[in-house]
Order: structure tokens, then C-alpha cells, then sequence
């Protein structure tokens, strides 16, 4: 009887002119739920192009209601679609956005939707495998999903009974000539081919997830999803949804964390599991969900425990960074927005490259006028970025106003803010960032407690493509330097953004091993700022702005042997002055709160000079083992390194008092041996 | 245009608010003769607006009739301002413009109103886990002020109504109200925006009133601040604000900082509503206003169309 209710339903499809698997270039989605969305990217999926990781290709799918309106037009009017795909039930008004070319209207209720997509996509030449049936369940539906994508099949999530559902996808199985009906959930697979009289595969959702793995075996990309966050009360976010496009994109294993479907699992929790199972080895992961569906870990500030504070601070801290001050050894990225519908515009923006062109950087430091150390080194991130030939448009102080943010943020591809993030608050809470979108671009907040506020959400939803912040309290030095650091990596050593996050956070860690070495006892402030910053991105993502040969020569290291060279060149970038403190420091070098003093002469101190510093990073060869030290002929107190197994990465720091002369240039040569 | 006059739509809105009136009265809704009298109040609004050459665009919300109030009267001077009157998203605006705008001038808006007082039986709603229907959608998106999708927002309402739920209540007003009741401490100058209230502890009335709102927001009830004047107060600025939340088709007043539940004593007078500033404006270098309240000596009689 239900094949027959689908008799009029199937009718009206076959006179629907039917793309092949939606041969278009933006696919809208109207609302979120599951048995909406997840079926629209089987449908979208096509081939993966060549050369890529990809498992599948598909245009952008960007999920849309009431309230996005405004950025999901200026996303439609970026892509400029000559064909597109409109998924929505019949209330929808057809005008509602406004999309040039030609539009395919998929109009049904939320009972037949799901099969409206499948056989507006789907025809017998297609000669799709199977048919794809998943349980309304996001942990069922996403796995189930990332497959029928895979092997460009069509899905169907049950809305209501699985059985009903399945009934469906039995005949439209065999309709196109599929082999075979594949259902994802927890269900018993001989009752269900008995009732059909087909030929019926039941996996169960972690099955499924298993056999997506091995799909993609081979990738050094994970995808940590917890489908938690699709349901329940309170406005669930279900980011876990628009995870498919990103994982399919990537190439990506796909696992869960979080509570339910995850088991409670931490990110490490569940990478260290993959890893020891020998499903991959994961240089790059991914988190798809914010802190209340992946929690972040909470610790006791580690300088205010070591001074006896009776009540010290609580902060969270990102995933995969050691309290201990172990090096950082995976690129990671999160991928949290303030729902699922932001998610799918920012997916669609990195997948597919989409938005406004910007180029250049813009750096605001020092807006309050109380961070002078921190904008000294911020001058010379600006000069660094200068040498290598990226457009830098730098606001200090009381340059930094109001209109002066809403006007330059939207023309920039990298934005660096440095200092207290109540100034680019609008009331205490948002970003005055203007109403018009932003360009895809990469965003630093180099101040305390930058993430833990609204304002990395609002770029986000505004068009923004990384943001990168912290979630404690953080010295202006430490910041900067870091912010430094950050760019070092990605001008001189083509970083992706969650490598050159690593590599910064090594440079503030080798820092922390360098002070301890020089007897300074505030070390600690400097390892809560390596553990505070974060990446909500992709963290394969390539740096924002292009970069040229850098006019002036930077720092480099080579290996040979057992010799490790670091060369100095003799060229500094200009000499960066604010308030009292002064810094000169040669292209690729680096900064921190270490300074001496200028005196006159009569003795009288006049000024402050921030110390030089260097810092490379070269992998070691497995003959080195998994702690090899470093000799020099220089002062123990003027080098010091930290060392990752897992990525056989050593990264050396050097004080400027390891050369003949301040300024001078030099090459330093250090002798690497194993331990022992 | 110098100025327009509404009274057909001040009568129109009158005759509607009766008729409201009689329906609420008919089903036992509303207190008996022990009740506060009406207030009957002449209200003028002086608006003092500075241009710098720019083309300069005001929305100035007029006073909306509904259960609790009724437009008698009103007036707009609006001095050498071009004036379009149009109604959004349930707000009755005056729309004021004025090419190239320099100087100073004064915009001058009187209304008669009469305000009763308002108090509705509560009824239970439960947290809602499903997408809501498209047509609430406006007063359940999150909004600048009402930042209800933020994760600092659910993560505070998810760990305060766990329990509860768990317990088998599921009244999403209740939960909400008790949350802000007695998860913020109230403070005269405290936290004005909902993130800052929640990260600090302390909100001012505004911020439990926009906590209030954003919460039921997360909790799939809609809600949204009302924008009104304090009759009673004797100072220039009578700006305050409550919430409306939707409970089965009908909009409930609220006020968390005033403890009160599902009742609006007559002393308020509502003039917009939605997530929005009092006088939306660009283009124009400086604005001020003040209020002045009277009692009128004798209001026009309505009559039933």
C-alpha cells in the first residue's frame, strides 16, 4: 500500500527534468533537519576532480532560513550561480532570495522531500550502486551520508518510521537499477529483507563510520563530529550536519566525540584510539562543533597555581596542547559557528574558495594606548609582512577609531587585532564590523579572552574564514609575539593555518625553556599564553595573502649531518620604535618580553631595547631518537630547544647574546646528538 | 511635510483594543473591580536632532494599541522633515528623512493614550526540541542584544535546566525566569548586554530583561523586548523596557526586574518592540530627546466605528 500512496508522488518527479546528481552550481537548502539536508549532499555529490584528495565533489550546499537571509544573498551573489538547485518545503516563499540563472525547484512536504531530491537527482543511467536509507538519527544520517556521497548514491532519512522509509528506497532501487538497499542505524536486517523481498544491508553507525575510514585509508586529515549537538532542546546548533561537505572535500576520516554517538570521547581520546587501531596517522584534525558539543579542557591557571593564589582562575584550553609544555605536534582547527546554517556558508567559503577578493594585511595594535611593548613587536610584524611584499595598512592607538574598523575590515584578507578586545567591542558584545559581509578572510585577535566572546561567531557569520584567538588572559608580549611567530611560519615556512599555529605555539614553548635557562621565574605567564591560542578554521587552510621573495634575507637553519646551521643575515627590517621600547630585528627573527636597557651617557636609561631572538624549526632523522640534545659553543643561557617525536620536528630557540655582536650577522652552528 | 495627524488610525486602534478588551474580560483573564484604575496620560516627545550634511534618516516608533493600551490622540511636528508612516514587523513607524541635513531641529511628537492594567493567567509551555514554524521564526532568531545561539547562552540554560528537565518540568518560562531570577545578580549598573551579564554575574535591569528574552529565545519560546516609557517616573528619562513572550497565539507581558509575571501595571506605556534602538538613525551628528507627561483635562470621547 505505501509503494502505491508513492504511485501519483513518482509520476510528478519523471516529468521533473532531473540534472545528473544535481549538475549545479550552488544547491539551497531550506531549514536544517536531517532528513532535508544530509539527502541533499548524496544528491549534490559528483566525481572528485583529479589532482585532489577529495572523495567527492559538490557545489557549494549552503542550508538557509528566516534571519540568514542577508548573508546567505551575499554568498548566492559571490558565486554568481548560473544553475541552482532549490530545496524546500511548499510555505517557503519562492522569492525569498534572490538567485540569478536558472533554478530547479524541489518544493515538497517534509514526508516526501527527501525522495523528491533522490529522484530529482537521480535517473537509471546514473546506475547508482545502492540506495542509501539512514535512521533519523544525526550519527546514523551523517556516516550514512559521507557514503551514499562517496559512491554518489542516493539517501533517505527517515522522517518518521525507518520502515516506511525503507519501503521507499526498495522502490526507488528499483526504478534507477540499484543493487542493493544499504540502511544505517540499529535495526534487524532479516525482517527487513523478508518484508521488502529485496536485497536489504544493515549497518550499523559505527559499521558505517568504520567503512567511510576505509574509504579515505591513506589520509593524514581527521574530522572529529559529534552529532549530539542535532538534537535536544535549547537551540541545538547541528554544526555536526554540515561536517559532510567538509569531510568529502578533505578526504577526510570521519569520527565521533563528544556525549552519545561519541561515547564521551575527548578529540585525543579518539585520534589516539584511530592512530593505535592503524586506521591513520592524523597530522591534521579537525573539530566540527562548539565548546558545548566538544568540550574544550579546563585548568587551573598554571601561573597563578605556582604562586599559591587560593583561588585561582579557571581557563579553558584548546584540544591537543600540553599543560607539562610538551611540543605541539598536529595541525588542529575548529569549525564552530553559532549554528548550522553559518556552518554551511563557511564550509561553502573554504571548499570552494567563495567570496569577495581582498588582499593585503591590516593591523590594529594598541588601540587603548596601554599595550607599548606589545605594539613594538606588532610594528615589526607589519615590517615583516612588508619584506615580503604584502600591502600593510597599520593603525596605532588613537588611530584605531570606530569608523576606521568598519571601514578597513571588509577590504582586508588578514586582519591582525592586537590588544584588549573591548576595543573592537560595539557595546560590550560584537564587533562593530560593518553590516555588508566580509571577505573570506583570516582574522587574529591577539587579546585576552578574544574567543570566548561573540565576536569570533559574528565574523564567522559575517563571512570570515579563520579566527584566531585565546581563551585567558595573555601578556601583550607574549601575544605579539606570538602573533609573530604565527607570521614568520607562514611567510618563511608556507604554513598552512593549523601548522603555523603549531609552529607559534612551539616558538612561545621553546621561549618558556629559554627563560627557565636564563633563570627568569615568570616563565609560566609565557607557557599560559602558548596554551591559550586557537584556530577555529581549517587547519590545512594556506595562508590568506599571497607573499613574495622577501626583499631582505631571512633566518634560516639547515641540517647536515649532525650539524645544524642557523644564518643570520645582516639586513634587519626597519627599526620599530614606540613609547620608550625599540626593536630591531633581522626578516624571519623573533621577539618577546626580553629587553635591556638604553642608557645615555651619563648612565641615565633613555629607552629600552627589545632583545633579538631566532627561532628555526628542522625535522631530525629517526637515527637522533625521541630526545636529542643540542650542543653549542655558546652560553647555555642563549639557546634552547624542544623537541617532538611524533613529528621529529626540533625547534631551536637562540638569544641575540649567542652572536659576536648585537645586530652582527653570523652563522651558529650547533651539534645534534641522541640522548646519552 | 511639516507635520501629520492620525486620528482615524488612533480610532481604529481604540475601537480594536475595546473589542480585545471585551473578549479578555468575557474569559475571566482579567482582575475584577479591585483592580487599578486606567491611567489616562498626554505624553509630548521632544526629539532634538543635529545634521552634519548627510542625508539624515529617522525611525521614531508611534504608540501601538493593544490589550494593555489605546491610543486616543497623537501629533507629529516634524519641522521641515519629509515623514512616511509604515508599519514593521508588528511596530508602527514614522519614517523621517531630510536630504543634505544641517542644523539643528526639533521633532515634536504628542499622543493622548489610556493604559490599563494588564494581568494574564501563565500558562504552562513546554522546551521546545523541534524547528519552530516559519511565522515565529522573526521573535526566535537570535538578534545583537539577544544573542540566544551563542554557547555561553545555552551552555547556561542547558546546565541550570538539566536537572529540572530530568525532574519532569519542562516549563520553559518558568525555567527561563528562574535562571535570571536567580542566576545573575541584579546590580543598578550592571552588565546591560546578556554575554557580558553571563560571563560576570551581575546584569542591570536592562540585561535581566534581554536575558529573560534570549533565554526563552533558546528555549523555542518567541520573545522580544518591548521598548517602553515609565509614566510615573518624574525624570526626563522614562526609557525602560519588559518583554513580551507568545504563549499560544497571545503575547504575555513580563518584566524580570521587576518580578513581574505575566502583568503590566498601567504606569507603562509600550512604544516598539523587537531587538532594536529606541530612534533608529543615520546620517545625523547628534540626537536627544526628552519626554514631558501630563494629565489631560478632557479626553476626546471614542466612538465605535
Amino acid at each position: 500500500m505505501r509503494a502505491l500512496r508513492l504511485v501519483p508522488l513518482l509520476l510528478l518527479l519523471a516529468s521533473v527534468d532531473a540534472f545528473a546528481a544535481f549538475d549545479a552550481d550552488l544547491v539551497l537548502v531550506y531549514g536544517s533537519k536531517p532528513a532535508r539536508l544530509l539527502p541533499a549532499y548524496a544528491a549534490a555529490a559528483q566525481a572528485p576532480q583529479k589532482g585532489t584528495d577529495a572523495t567527492a565533489w559538490l557545489p557549494p550546499v549552503v542550508a538557509w532560513r528566516e534571519g540568514e537571509e542577508a548573508w546567505t544573498q551575499a554568498l548566492v551573489r559571490a558565486i554568481a550561480p548560473k544553475k541552482t538547485v532549490w530545496i524546500a518545503p511548499p510555505d517557503v516563499p519562492a522569492d525569498a532570495l534572490e538567485i540569478p540563472g536558472r533554478v530547479q525547484r524541489i518544493v515538497a512536504g517534509d514526508a516526501d522531500l527527501g525522495l523528491a531530491i533522490a529522484e530529482a537527482a537521480f535517473s537509471p543511467s546514473d546506475k547508482p550502486r545502492a540506495v542509501w536509507v539512514s535512521e533519523a538519527d544525526a550519527a546514523s544520517a551523517i556516516a550514512a551520508a559521507a557514503l551514499a556521497a562517496t559512491e554518489r548514491s542516493p539517501l533517505l532519512v527517515a522522517n518518521g518510521s525507518l520502515e516506511a522509509t525503507t519501503h521507499a528506497a526498495a522502490t526507488l532501487a528499483e526504478r534507477l537499477g540499484a543493487k542493493e538497499v544499504v540502511v544505517v542505524g540499529r535495526t534487524d536486517q532479516g525482517r527487513l529483507a523478508s518484508q521488502l523481498g529485496a536485497k536489504v544491508r544493515v549497518l550499523a553507525p559505527e559499521d558505517a563510520l568504520r567503512a567511510q575510514r576505509n574509504a579515505v585509508r591513506g589520509t593524514d586529515h581527521l574530522v572529529l563530529v559529534a552529532p549530539a549537538d542535532a538534537k535536544g532542546p535549547f537551540s541545538p546548533p547541528r554544526l555536526s550536519l554540515a561536517s559532510v561537505p567538509y569531510v568529502l572535500a578533505k578526504g577526510a576520516a570521519l569520527a565521533y566525540v563528544g556525549e552519545g554517538a561519541g561515547g564521551g570521547r575527548t578529540p585525543e581520546e579518539a585520534t589516539v584510539a584511530l592512530e593505535a587501531e592503524g586506521v591513520g596517522r592524523f597530522d591534521f584534525v579537525t573539530l566540527v562543533g562548539d565548546w558545548l558539543a566538544i568540550p574544550l579542557r579546563e585548568v587551573q591557571d598554571v601561573d597563578q597555581v605556582a604562586r599559591g593564589v587560593e583561588t585561582s582562575r579557571v581557563h579553558k584550553i584548546p584540544p591537543f596542547v600540553d599543560l607539562e609544555g610538551r611540543p605541539s605536534d598536529r595541525a588542529v582547527g575548529r569549525l564552530a559557528a553559532l549554528d548550522v546554517y553559518d556552518l554551511s556558508r563557511w564550509v561553502a567559503r573554504i571548499v570552494h574558495g567563495v567570496g569577495d577578493d581582498a588582499d593585503g594585511v591590516l593591523v590594529f595594535a594598541n588601540a587603548h594606548d596601554k599595550f607599548i611593548l606589545g605594539e613594538t613587536i606588532s610594528r615589526t610584524t607589519s615590517a615583516e609582512l612588508a619584506n615580503a611584499g604584502v600591502p600593510v595598512r597599520s593603525f596605532y592607538r588613537g588611530e584605531i577609531t570606530r569608523e576606521r574598523i568598519e571601514a578597513e575590515l571588509p577590504r582586508h584578507a588578514l586582519v591582525l587585532w592586537e590588544g584588549h578586545p573591548t576595543d573592537l567591542t560595539l557595546g560590550d558584545d560584537a564587533l562593530p564590523a560593518p553590516q555588508r559581509p566580509l571577505p573570506p578572510s583570516t582574522v587574529f585577535l591577539q587579546g585576552c579572552y578574544t574567543m570566548d566572546r561573540a565576536d569570533p561567531f559574528v565574523l564567522v557569520e559575517r563571512g570570515a574564514n579563520a579566527v584566531l584567538g585565546t581563551y585567558m588572559a595573555v601578556y601583550s608580549s607574549s601575544g605579539s609575539a606570538f602573533a609573530r611567530a604565527y607570521v614568520n611560519a607562514q611567510i618563511h615556512g608556507g604554513a598552512t593555518a593549523g601548522q603555523a599555529l603549531a609552529s607559534a605555539r612551539n616558538y612561545l614553548l621553546a621561549l618558556v625553556e629559554l627563560k627557565k635557562r636564563r633563570g627568569f621565574t615568570d616563565w609560566r605567564k609565557t607557557l599560559r599564553a602558548a596554551l591559550s591560542f586557537d584556530l577555529w578554521g581549517d587547519p590545512e587552510a594556506q595562508a590568506p595573502v599571497s607573499f613574495r621573495r622577501p626583499k631582505q634575507s631571512p633566518v634560516t637553519a639547515r641540517l647536515q649531518g649532525n650539524r645544524l646551521s642557523v644564518r643570520i643575515p645582516a639586513g634587519a627590517l626597519p627599526l620599530a620604535e614606540a613609547g620608550p621600547y625599540q626593536a630591531s630585528v633581522r626578516p624571519g627573527g623573533a621577539l618577546a618580553g626580553l629587553y635591556n636597557f638604553i642608557e645615555d651617557e651619563n648612565g641615565k636609561v633613555v629607552g629600552r631595547r627589545l632583545s633579538e631572538l631566532f627561532f628555526v624549526e628542522v625535522r631530525l632523522p629517526e637515527s637522533f631518537g625521541d630526545a636529542p640534545v643540542l650542543e653549542a659553543p655558546y652560553p647555555a643561557s642563549t639557546y634552547a630547544w624542544i623537541f617532538s617525536p611524533r613529528t621529529r620536528t626540533l625547534s631551536l630557540i637562540v638569544h641575540e647574546e649567542a652572536l659576536p655582536a648585537p645586530g652582527t650577522a653570523a652563522t651558529l652552528q650547533f651539534t645534534v646528538r641522541p640522548a646519552g | 511635510m511639516s507635520g501629520a495627524r492620525l486620528p482615524l488610525l488612533a480610532a481604529l486602534g481604540v475601537a480594536f483594543v475595546f473589542a480585545l478588551d471585551q473578549g479578555a474580560a468575557q474569559s475571566g483573564e482579567r482582575p475584577g473591580p479591585a483592580a487599578p484604575k486606567e491611567w489616562v496620560r498626554k505624553v509630548r516627545l521632544s526629539v532634538r536632532v543635529e545634521g552634519d550634511g548627510r542625508d539624515a534618516y529617522l525611525e521614531l516608533p508611534l504608540v501601538p494599541t493593544d490589550a494593555h493600551q489605546a491610543l486616543v490622540e497623537e501629533s507629529l511636528e516634524t519641522r521641515g522633515f519629509a515623514v512616511e508612516f509604515v508599519e514593521r514587523e508588528g511596530n508602527r513607524l514614522a519614517i523621517v528623512t531630510h536630504p543634505a541635513f544641517e542644523g539643528k531641529k526639533r521633532i515634536t511628537y504628542e499622543f493622548t493614550v489610556k493604559v490599563q492594567p494588564t494581568r494574564v493567567e501563565v500558562p504552562r509551555v513546554p522546551v521546545a526540541a523541534d524547528e519552530p514554524p516559519r511565522e515565529d521564526w522573526l521573535w526566535l532568531r537570535p538578534t545583537k542584544q539577544l544573542q540566544s545561539a551563542s554557547p555561553l547562552i545555552r551552555e547556561k540554560i542547558v546546565s541550570f535546566a538539566r536537572p529540572r528537565l530530568a525532574a519532569g518540568d519542562d516549563d520553559a518560562l518558568r525555567i527561563a525566569w528562574d535562571l535570571v531570577q536567580t542566576g545573575y545578580r541584579p546590580k543598578a549598573d550592571g552588565s546591560r548586554t546578556v554575554l557580558k551579564a553571563t560571563r560576570t554575574g551581575h546584569a542591570a535591569p536592562r540585561g535581566q530583561e534581554r536575558l529573560f528574552a534570549t533565554f526563552l529565545r533558546t528555549s523555542g519560546v518567541p520573545a522580544r523586548p518591548v521598548l517602553g516609557i515609565d509614566l510615573a517616573r518624574k525624570v526626563r528619562t522614562r526609557s525602560t523596557m519588559w518583554v513580551e513572550a507568545k504563549v499560544d497565539g497571545t503575547w504575555i507581558p513580563f518584566s524580570a526586574s521587576r518580578g513581574l509575571w505575566g502583568e503590566l501595571p498601567p504606569r507603562f506605556l509600550k512604544l516598539a518592540h523587537g531587538d532594536r534602538p529606541f530612534i533608529v538613525r543615520e546620517g545625523i551628528a547628534s540626537l536627544s530627546y526628552r519626554w514631558k507627561v501630563s494629565r489631560p483635562e478632557e479626553v476626546p470621547e471614542v466612538v465605535e466605528p
